[in-house]
């Protein structure tokens, strides 16, 4: 396939380019392998969250 | 000279920061002319245009969701880009990669959804297998936090009208997802709500004990991600999957 104005067509990325590409793709949450600062029981997430929806506020500005 | 200059990984959030933005805006009416083409900069500096293609790379499917959902043309230099792409930055061999580690799997999942979005748009060229190991129950061994953990990696596959064994997963343990959901706000981790969020959206309004209602955590989802065009993205899309557009 030809790719006419692109100029690295055809070129692999380097280590280095493969891993920054890895490491967007990776969990932003990391949600495995940190201690959990909560976990909610079956049942408890649905009042939990509606609670914080129905209450929105702002983000903390410190500036 | 590259306009943005740095480590990979840094020059690569950038542009996919900004390929994010265009594609909301594409997604919201606030660009009637998207084009993938046009994200790679013409004649550029190659940095650049490896950038651009990084970008591509790592918002998968996602890039195309104008295309898919929003009804913007698709053009053979689009399909090229897309190509590219996945060229430049292949899926990394299993021997590479820690065996326990699920990087294969996630990444051989989102080229499937690339692969259904290039079919959606009539572009069939670069179809990928759906992965033998992704069918019924996968993941689901390891705990709902970890199989969350792998679905929010997945969030471009939750789009309407795009159905696996996955999807059918979600569907079935739509409590799960929500629970994910949750723990992720409660970490205020707003990323990860936003693309477990799209699953629940995409889901349907499969009845669930007790409610979670998706709209109010997008919601409060859009308070945050004013900055953040990779998140709105994500509300973006899982608006789509509620079957609403007015995302502004």
């Amino acid at each position: 396939m030809q790719v006419g104005h692109i100029t690295h067509a055809g070129k692999v990325a380097s280590i280095d380019e493969k891993a920054a590409v890895a490491e967007l793709m990776a969990p932003s949450e990391s949600l495995v392998g940190r201690p959990p600062l909560y976990l909610p029981r079956s049942g408890g997430c649905g009042v939990l969250l509606l609670g914080l929806a129905l209450s929105p506020s702002e983000p903390d500005d410190d500036e | 000279m590259s306009a943005i200059s740095g480590p990979p990984r840094a020059v690569y959030a950038t542009a996919v920061e900004t390929l994010a933005g265009s594609v909301v805006r594409a997604l919201t009416g606030a660009d009637d002319a998207f084009r993938l083409a046009d994200q790679i900069p013409l004649g550029g500096d190659p940095a650049d245009q490896m950038a651009g293609l990084a970008a591509v790379r790592v918002l998968g499917s996602d890039a195309l969701a104008p295309f898919v959902l929003a009804r913007h043309r698709f053009s053979a230099e689009d399909a090229d880009v897309v190509a590219t792409s996945i060229r430049t930055f292949p899926v990394p061999e299993p021997d590479q990669i820690d065996r326990d580690d699920n990087t294969v799997l996630v990444r051989e999942l989102r080229d499937w959804a690339t692969g259904q979005a290039l079919i959606g748009v009539g572009a069939p060229g670069r179809t990928h297998p759906y992965p033998e190991v992704a069918g019924p129950g996968a993941g689901r061994d390891r705990g709902w936090v970890e199989w969350t953990g792998m679905l929010a990696q997945l969030s471009p596959m939750a789009v309407p009208g795009l159905d696996s064994s996955l999807h059918a997963d979600a569907r079935r343990h739509r409590l799960d997802v929500a629970r994910g959901v949750t723990r992720a706000m409660l970490r205020r981790d707003p990323l990860t709500a936003a693309r477990l969020a799209r699953w629940l959206a995409a889901s349907g309004e499969a009845p669930m004990d007790p409610p979670f209602p998706v709209e109010p955590v997008l919601r409060q989802l859009v308070l945050v991600a004013k900055p953040d065009h990779r998140l709105r993205l994500e509300i973006t899309i899982a608006r789509y999957g509620l079957g609403r557009r007015d995302n502004e």
